[in-house]
């Protein structure tokens, strides 16, 4: 025995000395032959299909599946707002497993002995952990990028460390305003890595920027919400309110990284609700860029298109999360779309090139904040262009004292959940959350808000008890092709592997479903809240699927039965009874 | 007594009775649990009852709130005398999400000679953080000399109550 792991210990080293670099060539190809049995970013390829070809484990045996790893993640070191979430998908190259923690502390791991997941390195970012701050921790993962790990951090720096070694190779202070910071993941192109700010409940203004890959040094930034007498600035009317700085504070983060096409060198990023969210009163107008998916040059930044799904939001719908990139036949032509399942409860298709809108169809079980989308713009039905405020089929809330009922839940629908697409099946899926929320509006004077601080203008409560459900969509009919309704909201991502799909859920269940059914195939109870996303990989040829668990986090604000389960990072790693 | 659970407080006059000098406190504390130390008191309130996340660091209902948490009352502009103070902390406040800290709240007839059980269903205040009597004067002692009738709060006084001049919930202030 102490033979084998001295032997596996040498093989291990020898094989973190060995392996290749992560070229801008291997991440075109990661979803190839080649680099099935590794998981090199976040959604496995440039399209966020987190789509895996590995069959080992599959509809015929995934009933012999146990848990074979696990290892004990830190960061639980909480903010002002608690402890943060475990929200990273884990990457993995040549048997060597990279995740970050909530304060996006990366770690490397070594699974080559198959029997333990040995911790390499932990990167010391030298984050302070301020309890003080208050954000909402979270890290959705790194990026790798030749012989560096990339990470984002709450204090907005982003962060290269050595593959080998987890040393700083450098480090840049990329968000540099007061409330300004990271929860999302780096997107690596080439000598570029893409970052997006994330805190956009606060007085703060989004952007996205590009930054070189080498050194940290920013190339170029597309802030979403744009300045006086910049396009689309006439969607912000602050003149109108007195305070002609309300875009200042305007939100419109980016808090989930995109997807990219080498094709046309467009990266699809999406992004955060205007704020405050729940009082329109404060920014009237459709608000641009809020809500919308963008598309910007790789190399420039330059806005090629937009599309906006909610505009003038008063329903905390973002729009942050992630945009597949499929290729489908609809009404018998093919096309390159951007299909992504929307926090406001509708499935969107769009031409992937353009932004035109295709088509779309609710998901949830209960959406009622608008009867309808325009087939042609894509809109919803009761927007009125002409309207300073917007109000759809729930009404306006108010100042006043309006309020309203609104479906899906402020939280989605999907949310930053990573969702999937299974290229063979046709299928996209998402978890995401069945129920409703109560609005109202809480006026806040300008001069009262704080640069930085929390910002919503109003509060949206549950409605009622809120439950969950698992969606699989058929891109080319525009239709649900099978749900699955679940006890608790589904708080987490999703992964597609050969015949299965998997998800982890909020009280600590991970399991395994039939692609085309979502029929349970298997599960297990672990514990620990799932608000991460899966991923599936090879180590020595033998297949194994890994995801992190923690705390509630804010999801636990939606289950409040589950409130006494206490927070524990931990990596599971599973595969089959051998 | 047991009232029947469709007996509620009207928050009116719930407000009434806390605001008013001469009403007699519920619980029955010599004075000298009522002499606490302020100081002990902003630890308790930032570190043990998570007071911040409804009323802020600075207690104004907005500086350092949480998302996830209702917005609490302004305690710099509060009315609330001592007695007050102590009752609202220890037993919640009816019909509002402010939380009880006291253990034996809703137990053993100190609060409003009130159990749980008397509520109507979703109207009984939540359960906060456990904090002992003497706590609770600890606290009430912080807010009388570090909140109440302080006005807009300032850079300094953030900086002293999270024991760090470069905390980051601070650095909006400077």
């Amino acid at each position: 025995m102490k033979y084998h792991y001295l032997t596996a210990c040498l093989i291990a080293t020898a094989s973190g000395m060995a392996h290749a670099e992560v070229t801008m060539e291997r991440l075109l190809a990661a979803g190839s032959e080649e680099e099935a049995g590794n998981w090199l970013m976040i959604g496995k390829t440039f399209d966020l299909n987190r789509f895996s070809s590995l069959d080992q484990i599959n509809t015929s045996n995934v009933e012999g599946m146990r848990l074979v790893m696990a290892a004990p993640i830190g960061g639980m070191e909480p903010s002002g707002f608690g402890v943060g979430a475990m929200q990273t998908t884990p990457l993995v190259d040549d048997g060597f497993l990279y995740l970050s923690d909530p304060w996006g502390t990366p770690y490397k791991y070594d699974l080559t002995s198959e029997t333990a997941a040995r911790p390499v390195w932990i990167c010391d970012t030298g984050i302070d952990k301020d309890p003080s701050q208050g954000i909402l921790l979270a890290n959705r993962g790194l990026a790798l990028s030749g012989n560096n790990v990339i990470s984002v951090l709450p204090d907005g720096r982003v962060v290269a460390c050595d593959s080998d070694t987890g040393d700083v190779v450098w480090d840049a202070q990329v968000a540099t305003e007061v409330g300004e910071g990271f929860t999302n993941s780096p997107q690596v192109i080439g000598d570029k890595i893409i970052v997006g700010q994330s805190y956009g409940d606060w007085a703060t203004r989004g952007w996205i920027a590009a930054i070189d890959a080498n050194s940290g040094e920013e190339l170029w930034r597309f802030f979403t919400i744009p300045a006086p007498g910049e396009a689309g600035s006439e969607t912000w009317l602050c003149e109108q309110t007195g305070n002609p700085d309300c875009w200042k504070t305007g939100g419109g983060a980016a808090w989930v990284a995109g997807s990219y096409d080498p094709d046309s060198n467009l990266v699809f990023w999406g992004t955060g609700n205007p704020v405050p969210m729940y009082d329109p009163e404060y920014r009237p107008g459709d608000n641009l860029y809020t809500n919308s998916t963008v598309a910007l040059n790789a190399d420039t930044g330059e806005l090629e298109w937009y599309f906006q799904y909610t505009p003038g939001d008063y329903m905390d719908y973002d729009e942050v999360g992630p945009a597949l990139l499929v290729e489908a036949n609809i009404n018998g032509e093919d096309r390159k779309v951007m299909a992504r399942f929307g926090r406001n409860g509708l499935f969107y298709t769009l031409d992937r090139n353009s932004g035109a809108y295709i088509n779309s169809v609710a998901y949830v079980g209960n959406l009622n904040w608008t009867e309808g989308i325009d087939s042609k713009t894509g809109l919803p039905i009761e927007y009125d262009p002409e309207a300073d405020l917007q109000s759809y089929a729930i009404g306006r809330i108010t100042r006043a004292g309006d309020t309203a009922t609104t479906c899906p839940n402020i939280q989605g629908g999907t949310n930053f959940f990573p969702t999937a697409y299974n290229p063979e099946l046709g299928l996209a899926y998402a978890g995401g959350i069945e129920g409703c929320s109560d609005l109202s509006v809480r006026e806040v004077d300008p001069g009262d808000v704080l640069p930085g601080n929390i910002f919503i203008g109003g509060a949206g409560v549950n409605s009622g008890e809120q439950t969950g459900s698992i969606n699989a969509v058929d891109v080319s009919t525009n239709t649900v092709a099978a749900t699955l309704n679940t006890t608790y909201p589904m708080y987490g991502g999703v992964v597609a592997s050969a015949d299965l799909l998997w998800a982890g859920h909020l009280d600590g269940t991970f399991a395994a479903y039939n692609a085309s059914t979502l029929e349970e195939l298997w599960s297990m109870n672990v514990g620990t809240s799932f608000s991460a996303a899966p991923i599936t990989f090879l180590v020595n040829g033998t297949q194994y699927v890994a995801i992190t668990g923690g705390g509630l986090g804010v999801g636990g604000g939606l289950a409040p039965e589950l409130s006494n389960m206490q927070a524990a990072n931990m990596l599971w790693v599973f595969a089959l009874d051998s | 007594m047991s009232l029947s659970s469709a007996v509620t407080i009207p928050v009116a006059a719930l407000t009434l009775a806390l605001a008013t000098l001469d009403a007699p406190p519920l619980r029955a504390q010599d004075t000298e649990e009522h002499i606490g130390d302020p100081e002990r008191g902003r630890v308790v309130y930032r570190s043990v009852g998570y007071c911040g996340n409804c009323h802020g660091w600075a207690g104004d209902g907005k500086s350092g709130t949480n998302l996830q948490a209702p917005v609490g009352p302004n305690l710099r502009e509060t009315p609330l005398d001592t007695a007050a103070l102590v009752e609202v902390i220890g037993c919640g406040r009816p019909g509002s999400p402010m939380p009880y800290h006291d253990r034996a709240a809703y137990r053993d007839g100190r609060c409003f000679e009130m159990d749980l059980d008397d509520f109507a269903p979703g109207t009984a205040p939540p359960r906060g953080k456990t904090f002992s009597d003497r706590d609770v004067a600890n606290v009430v002692a912080y807010l009388e000399t570090h909140v109440i009738g302080r006005g807009e709060p300032t850079y300094e006084e953030c900086a002293d109550f999270y024991d760090n001049p470069s905390a980051r919930a601070c650095a909006g202030l400077q």
